[in-house]
């Protein structure tokens, strides 16, 4: 019985001890190469309003756009847009110097207004060509019913792609 | 009864350094602190070294999560660029407005009945330019001789007439000539704010070489701003 109590304490007196001895310490960096990587694509990256002039309103075709993800990652994607030097672009109507734009992402079918703050544009877009991992959509912009200058406009929409 | 009261050792109530080399006082200290010999380390025991151990093992602790965190931020440093990645495309968009540039004035005629050597003027904003196109415009005036022999002057001469006008908002006459010369600008074509009223003042000439009726003409002309 001595001996065993004797084995026991000295087991937990090892136990115990353990971290001390092991006190010296030393290290293993792991470094982690990212697999997997967000990139998106948009053709074409220029419009021209479709034309429109003052008062009225240009759409592109239905599928003249298409954003793809090219990354390796699925992903969520927002859209926005911002003014011109000249006009204030506006989530709802046209005015004076104030235009609308809009897109219509064909899977959905309807138009969604934006402007300077990001809005979902579509989620969960897949990697994978098989999968369909672009979106075909069509844009719309509604021209200022009046303007202050006849010079002409420039505006940026701008996608960003994060993952899903 | 009196309670047994504990006498302690005096070496407890002072503390006391020893040499760990020369005889570790407890067999716990032995083991932990034969380890640090072996690295060479001068040790220094206090009677309260068993107390004052205790912080080397915490220390020990205290590495090992430092070492943890270390890791643990490593790996989230690698993770941040597929986690938190962003990427972009965009979308340049040139318009084109094409606005039109659009003015009308009314009423469109004037029959002034003054005769040789008086004036005659308008009042109260009795003719207004409107912008009616959708571009904010700049506008310009002109005036022309008239069809039988009379010319437009600075002041009223033989055969020489002087028009001139008075914008509402400006108060004061101006020439006009048959030189283009500003009007208004900047005539923003929003409703409410898109006309300028004025009116229109007549020197006839001094004396005329003819008595037929005479027909000048003012125009306007508006370009976009």
């Amino acid at each position: 019985m001595r001996k065993l109590i004797a084995i026991l304490i000295a087991t937990v007196m090892a136990c115990t001890f353990v971290p001390l001895v092991g006190a010296h310490q030393d290290t293993i960096v792991v470094t982690l190469t990212p697999s997997g990587t967000v990139n998106i694509d948009v053709t074409p990256g220029t419009w021209n309003g479709a034309g429109a002039t003052i008062g009225s309103t240009g759409t592109s075709g239905a599928t003249d756009f298409n954003l793809s993800n090219i990354g390796t990652v699925p992903v969520d994607v927002t859209i926005e847009a911002i003014d011109t030097t000249a006009w204030e672009l506006d989530i709802a109507t046209p005015a004076h110097d104030q235009f609308t734009l809009a897109f219509n992402v064909s899977v959905a079918g309807t138009w969604t207004h934006f402007d300077e703050t990001p809005v979902a544009f579509i989620g969960d877009l897949p990697v994978s060509a098989e999968a369909q991992n672009w979106a075909l959509f069509a844009l719309e912009v509604e021209m200022p019913t009046s303007t202050s200058t006849n010079a002409a406009q420039e505006t940026t929409i701008t996608f960003t792609g994060t993952a899903a | 009864m009196q309670p047994k009261r504990r006498q302690l050792p005096s070496q407890a109530q002072q503390p006391k350094s020893s040499n760990i080399n020369a005889k570790p006082p407890l067999s716990f200290f032995s083991l932990f602190l034969g380890n640090l010999r072996e690295k060479g380390e001068p040790v220094t025991l206090t009677k309260q070294s068993g107390i004052s151990a205790k912080p080397n093992l915490k220390e020990g602790k205290k590495m090992k999560q430092i070492t943890a965190f270390i890791l643990a931020f490593a790996v989230l440093m690698s993770f941040i660029p597929v986690v938190g990645a962003d990427n972009t495309a965009t979308i340049d968009i040139t318009l084109n407005n094409s606005a039109t540039a659009s003015i009308n004035v009314t009423p469109t005629t004037w029959g002034p009945t003054a005769g040789i050597g008086e004036t005659q003027e308008t009042d109260s904003g009795h003719f207004v330019l409107a912008n009616n196109g959708t571009v904010t415009v700049d506008v310009t005036i002109k005036g022309s001789n008239t069809t039988n022999g009379w010319y437009l002057g600075t002041s009223p001469e033989h055969d020489t007439f002087h028009i001139q006008y008075n914008l509402t908002v400006a108060g004061s006459w101006q020439n006009i000539l048959i030189a283009e010369a500003p009007f208004a600008t900047t005539l923003s074509p929003v409703a409410g704010i898109n006309t300028c009223a004025f009116d229109l003042k007549l020197e006839m000439p001094t004396s005329s070489s003819n008595d037929d009726p005479q027909v000048t003409q003012v125009t306007f002309t508006a370009t976009a701003n």
